[in-house]
């Protein structure tokens, strides 16, 4: 069932559980759930389309470095899998191998507990399974960098293919424009009671459930919970002042530019990194990226002429001079981007700021900040990549101003890849995360939190099939749970 | 990287009048290079304006 929220509706007075958010965690876990039998709540912020109102309430003061954090997501139902771009790269093992990362604590989970989650997720995005994770540059190997495997989702748009499954699910209470604006705990503080929900106009109802999972994304779940200060003053799961620390992003740092030495074979090509090459000089993972960026533009009566000066041009190493004639770059030349692993810095995190929204919610003060150990990484990777490219007789890597520089700390310009991870991190101690090994907000016995948020470390893979993966081993583990008490 | 000066000015010269002809044909140095910018990045490789090359390439290639 789906509905619009009215607050002067009658709904259920309990459900078993009560889901916040409809991107790829959220209806994954709703879904799943509510086949398992168990009776859902799912909250929905914004309606079933995108609208200025509802996308307004993520606009935020960004005093750290530029992530466009109001646009990099989207907040209506399915949330931003409405433009994520489909591609698909599990964590490796050795991203759970690390025992710490800039001095904070790595996965206290395995990566097979993951990994056993792998497929059911593929099928959730539309992977096909049997072409399984194929690198395009299969035959092109270097020293610390190997051939990085992906698969493309069309991109699965979740409100396209789950919209009618969740609108005839008789055990699925969805409820759109219904924004969660506060959470009750007991008195002791040791449980959630109730959630309380707006509509636009300020109307507001409670509701009870047995357990509550949040899946409102790596910025909004800890706004949502350090706007929850009524009872802790701090905010909910905060007692540790982790709550929205470690906020991480895939660095999208541009290398430079090559040129190839076999143009007319070129392929894009992408390449990772080796673990003995990033964990040997603790390092983050970084996804390298080799594209062609601009063919020639020439067309109709005068291609010839201009694939003329092209070729002479580029021959005679004039190709400045002539490029008022034809608009080109010659054969082999191209740019090198990245993904890279940020690591987790207290410093870069999400707070409140002073202003609020309709809701009288405070708004999000965005800090996104790199530290030294980043910085390593760039240059690292930039420096051997560039090395291995030449050793392998690829071709020759021009590297960006900034990256050969040397200057301290190194003055580089970079861009995201609105992956927003860790500001709710799993970690095995309170003092170092939010939640626990089953994404189980410590000392809190029924509120749990799904998303890249709990990521303790990002590797450089996409976070939406991670972010599925986590989500079903969730299912299972409330599943048991619940047997366990049966 | 500290060169001799007498190498470095030839270093300077041969890279200022020849760079046509270097390594592919086709790196635009030529607007840089009255004063190339040349780091040791380790492991026998040197980055010459952004470009990284062997030790081998950097003084092989540069005619004298």
């Amino acid at each position: 069932m789906i509905s619009e929220f009215d607050p002067t509706a009658s709904y259920e007075s309990l459900y078993d559980i009560c889901v916040v958010g409809t991107g790829p965690a959220g209806l994954t876990l709703a879904l799943e759930l509510a086949d398992r039998g168990f009776n859902i709540l799912l909250l929905e912020g914004g309606g079933l389309d995108y609208s200025d109102r509802s996308q307004d309430f993520y606009g935020c003061e960004s005093v750290g470095h530029e992530g466009w954090p109001k646009f990099s997501r989207l907040r209506y139902f399915g949330g931003t899998s409405n433009h994520w771009s489909g591609r698909c790269r599990p964590f490796e093992p050795s991203d759970f191998e690390r025992k710490s990362m800039n001095g904070l604590p790595g996965w206290p989970i395995s990566y097979s507990s993951l990994e056993k989650y792998l497929s059911a997720s593929m099928k959730i995005i539309d992977l096909d399974e049997t072409l399984g994770f194929r690198p395009i540059n299969a035959d092109l190997l270097t020293d610390h960098f190997y051939p990085d495997s992906s698969m493309q989702s069309p991109p699965t748009r979740f409100s396209e293919k789950y919209l009618d499954t969740i609108r005839n699910h008789e055990k699925i209470q969805c409820l759109y424009n219904a924004t969660a604006v506060n959470l009750s705990l007991n008195d002791s503080h040791s449980s959630t009671d109730s959630i309380l929900v707006s509509d636009y106009n300020g109307r507001r109802s409670e509701f009870k459930a047995g357990k509550f999972i949040l899946c409102l994304g790596g910025i909004e779940t800890p706004r949502f919970l350090l706007n929850c200060n009524k009872q802790l003053e701090k905010g909910i799961g905060n007692k540790h002042d982790m709550v929205g620390r470690c906020f991480m992003e895939h660095l999208n740092v541009p290398l430079g530019t090559f040129i190839y030495n076999n143009p007319d074979d070129f392929l894009r090509m992408e390449f990772y990194t080796d673990t003995n090459f990033s964990n040997g000089l603790d390092i983050g993972n970084s996804n390298i990226s080799l594209g062609i960026v601009q063919k020639v533009k020439s067309w109709g009566r005068t291609k010839a002429i201009k694939t003329f000066f092209k070729n002479i041009s580029c021959k005679l190493d004039i190709s400045e001079k002539v490029r008022f004639i034809s608009d080109f770059k010659c054969p082999g030349m191209g740019k090198i981007t990245t993904l890279m692993e940020q690591s987790p810095n207290l410093n870069s995190r999400i707070m409140l700021s002073k202003e609020t929204d309709n809701m009288g919610l405070r708004r999000v003060k965005f800090d996104w900040q790199i530290n030294d150990y980043d910085r390593r990484t760039i240059e690292a990777v930039a420096f051997e990549f560039s090395k291995q490219f030449s050793k392998s007789q690829l071709g020759k890597v021009k590297l960006n101003d900034a990256i050969i520089a040397g200057s301290e700390p190194m003055k580089i310009d970079f861009g995201r890849h609105s992956h927003h991870m860790g500001t709710t991190r799993m970690s095995k101690s309170a003092y170092y995360g939010v939640v626990d090994e089953n994404c189980k907000v410590h000392d809190l016995d029924n509120l749990y939190i799904a998303g890249s948020s709990v990521f303790p470390t990002g590797g450089a893979c996409n976070p939406t099939m991670p972010i599925i993966q986590i989500s079903l081993r969730l299912v299972e583990h409330i599943s048991a749970l619940n047997r366990g008490s049966c | 990287m500290q060169l001799p000066i007498s190498r470095r000015i030839v270093l300077r010269q041969s890279l200022y009048v020849s760079l046509n002809c270097f390594l592919l044909g086709h790196l635009d140095f030529r607007k840089t290079t009255n004063s190339p910018q040349i780091r040791d990045i380790g492991d026998g490789f040197y980055s010459v304006n952004g470009w990284v090359i062997t030790k081998e390439e950097l003084f092989s290639e540069v005619r004298t």
